[in-house]
């Protein structure tokens, strides 16, 4: 008898009536505030939206929304593209920062506590308004007017290195450079997620490798990061949403001040949402694609298994005489 | 009888036992070793001094006869090799290269340290700097003429108590709500095998993934909608709803709070460590999927509840998509200290199109301070639980 932890009942009709019963809330919380707004979204957003205080006229225009958004305004291709720029550059320097210090945090050090303590204060106080007191530019990024400074590490060796070799890399080495606060203030729950995931990593793989001749260099590679790779997926995932729900986002400010109206956009809903459809949709294909990169591959042992159990039965089934023909 | 031979047998095999090693215990030979052994070591140390001056002769008058430093320079090192070699084994667990390295990762932690604070600690010195200090680019972190008058202005600004008072009732009495539906919503998803079980899963992801953002402008007509809905028709032209804490509420309350996705992942994981043996025996005893959630469930789950509280506290608290949203548009309506922070800019006197600079630095980080000062508080005095609790909890539970 194996121990169960989750119930497999016979009566599954009735166990459905008591679970839907739990999820009342949250499934009315859902249809009411998630799926008929996200349709509502698609809906508006091939149509022209006029609010009054009361009532919401909506008339069809086709995709007059989508073509002004791509192509009579030039700052959301833009201000997409450097989004698309901002998670490609971030979410990996986010990756390897967190799991370094994790790394570093997992091991014996003194004063461990403090630098965790210090690293984690961003999550606590991290917030849409608080970003744009702290790093004004993300700000300015927002509104599509993207400000040229000319930063230290442009006169730096490396960059003219860098610089050399390729202009795109030189230009991400700039941007990783010119943000390096920001990520930082993005990777607290990464760390934590990351020296949760190393304590899991069983002490026998370790013990096994080391008995096997492997140098730390070798465990590191062959055991740790094999192991945290479903969590890399995770936090990769998670990182890419919290990266478009913060004002640091260039999108987000754009979508928002068409939305609601505001100081550089006169209020158009249809637009917003167009704008808000395409973003979604850019997440969404960013989230699979990371997961498609980091998740770990299927072990090969099963199919070795499956063909020589294949093999075994076309064997025994050629012994019995029955399955001789290919 | 045959027991009786055999104790005997025994006790005697015990004496012999017992006499045995005290016969050939080393004991009495160590005295006789040890004065065979210290003149073996004297031997080598006059062994060696013998031996010095005839290994190194020719070092010592090649030295003396050229005199030169480099020869010098190498007996130095071959000495302090000689003396600091074990430093450098492998093998000796205080060898440099773990020293180095150590250094080398305690210079990174606070370096990075030092990156991860730097915003809050500038904004700390530039909130005691009066106006003159920010405009003098000599001023370097250390104000020369400190003052607290940009703290009290900030605090007359913000209407700091008020605010503050609005964002603690506010945030628990969230927090709180939101727990409790996604403890339900997570019970049912780790304890029952019902139909649709994978998509309801699938979902939760969902609605984590969509940015708020996206779906913005449905929600607020959602909110008109349910407005004009309870006025049965009877449209009135000022809408009382949005800009109050009902919006924020009714989210709440159905399970779409902020990032109620992850308390319900959270719950999830730590539902399904509880044995299910426990539930079954409650069934039995005659309790009820209610009483089995209550008694059994939550009661076991106390130690993560509270820091899933902090989590949601905290987010609640720095949410501000919904709040300037849907409670407080156009400054005006239900104000916490997160939307307060928004305000302060606009007390600015300078102008940065102009070309004049903005000289409300000062006040600005004292406010923004002033803002996330209750959080640094809760974070000193509970850090513990928060980071332990998420290390217990582990979110992602893959």
């Amino acid at each position: 008898m194996a121990r169960r932890t989750v119930f497999k009942s016979r009566n599954k009709g009735n166990d459905s009536k008591v679970a839907y019963l739990f999820l009342i809330p949250w499934l009315v919380g859902f249809l009411v505030f998630v799926f008929y707004p996200l349709i509502m979204t698609v809906v508006y957003s091939f149509s022209t939206v006029t609010t009054t205080v009361n009532e919401i006229s909506v008339v069809n225009n086709g995709i007059v929304n989508y073509s002004n958004a791509l192509f009579s305004n030039l700052d959301f291709v833009m201000n997409m593209g450097a989004f698309i720029g901002m998670e490609i550059s971030f979410v990996p320097v986010i990756l390897i920062i967190s799991f370094i210090i994790a790394l570093v945090l997992n091991g014996e050090l003194k004063g461990k506590t403090i630098f965790r303590t210090i690293f984690f204060l961003p999550v606590i106080i991290i917030s849409g308004t608080l970003i744009q007191k702290i790093f004004p530019d993300a700000i300015e990024l927002g509104n599509g007017q993207v400000v040229e400074q000319v930063s230290t590490i442009e006169q730096s060796f490396i960059y003219h290195m860098v610089a050399s070799f390729s202009d795109v890399f030189a230009d991400i080495v700039k941007y990783i450079y010119d943000n390096f606060v920001i990520i930082l203030w993005f990777t607290g729950i990464p760390i934590v997620l990351f020296i949760n995931g190393l304590q899991k990593i069983n002490k026998n793989l370790y013990e096994a490798a080391q008995i096997d001749g492997a140098t730390k260099w070798q465990i590191l590679w062959k055991v740790m990061i094999p192991n945290v790779r479903g969590l890399a997926a995770v936090i990769a995932v998670f990182s890419i949403v919290q990266l478009s729900i913060m004002p640091t986002s260039p999108v987000y400010d754009m979508i928002r001040s068409s939305i609601s109206g505001g100081a550089y956009a006169t209020k158009n809903v249809g637009l917003g949402s167009a704008m808000a459809v395409m973003y979604g949709l850019l997440i969404l294909v960013l989230v699979v694609i990371s997961y498609l990169i980091l998740i770990p591959k299927e072990p090969k042992v099963k199919e070795v298994i499956t063909k020589t159990q294949n093999e075994q039965l076309k064997i025994t089934l050629a012994r019995m005489g029955k399955g001789a023909a290919r | 009888m045959g027991k009786k031979k055999n104790s005997t047998n025994n006790v005697e095999a015990v004496e012999e036992t017992v006499k045995e090693p005290v016969i050939t215990e080393p004991v009495f030979d160590a005295p006789e070793l040890e004065p065979v052994a210290k003149p073996v070591v004297e031997k080598k140390v006059k062994e060696k001094k013998e031996k010095k001056p005839s290994d190194e002769n020719f070092f010592v008058t090649a030295c003396k006869k050229t005199k030169s430093g480099s020869v010098k320079a190498f007996q130095f090192c071959k000495k302090w090799w000689g003396k600091n070699k074990r430093y450098f084994d492998a093998r000796n667990k205080k060898n440099i290269y773990t020293v180095i390295g150590r250094i080398i990762v305690y210079v990174l932690l606070v370096v990075l340290g030092y990156i991860f604070l730097s915003p809050i600690i500038d904004m700390f010195c530039k909130s005691f700097m009066p106006t003159d200090d920010i405009i003098n680019p000599s001023v370097f972190y250390i104000p020369l003429s400190p003052t607290f008058g940009n703290y009290t202005y900030a605090m007359e600004l913000m209407g700091y108590t008020d605010a503050l008072w609005n964002s603690i009732w506010i945030s628990a009495l969230l927090a709180a709500i939101e727990m409790l539906v996604c403890a339900l919503t997570a019970y049912a998803i780790a304890r029952y095998d019902f139909y649709g079980k994978k998509v309801i899963i699938a979902l939760i992801i969902v609605s984590f993934i969509i940015p708020a953002i996206v779906i913005l402008a449905p929600r607020v007509d959602v909110f008109v909608s349910i407005e004009n809905f309870f006025k049965f028709g009877q449209q009135t032209t000022n809408l009382k709803m949005i800009n109050t804490i009902i919006p924020g509420l009714l989210m709440a309350i159905c399970g779409q709070g902020v990032f109620s996705s992850i308390l319900v992942l959270i719950f999830y994981n730590f539902f399904k460590q509880i044995p299910y043996d426990l539930d079954e025996a409650a069934y039995i005893d005659g309790a009820n999927s209610w009483q089995v959630f209550y008694h059994v469930i939550l009661k076991l789950s106390l130690p993560i509840i509270f820091t899933v509280f902090l989590f949601a506290f905290i987010w609640n608290w720095n949410d501000t998509t919904t709040l300037t949203t849907l409670t407080a548009t156009s400054g005006s309506g239900f104000q916490t200290l997160p939307t307060k922070i928004g305000a302060l800019s606009n007390a600015g006197t300078g102008n940065l199109s102009t070309g004049t600079i903005n000289l409300n630095e000062g006040i600005e980080s004292a406010g923004t301070l002033l803002a996330i000062l209750p959080l640094i508080i809760l974070y000193m005095l509970v850090q513990r639980r928060f980071i332990e609790g998420i290390e217990q909890t582990g979110i992602t539970g893959v």
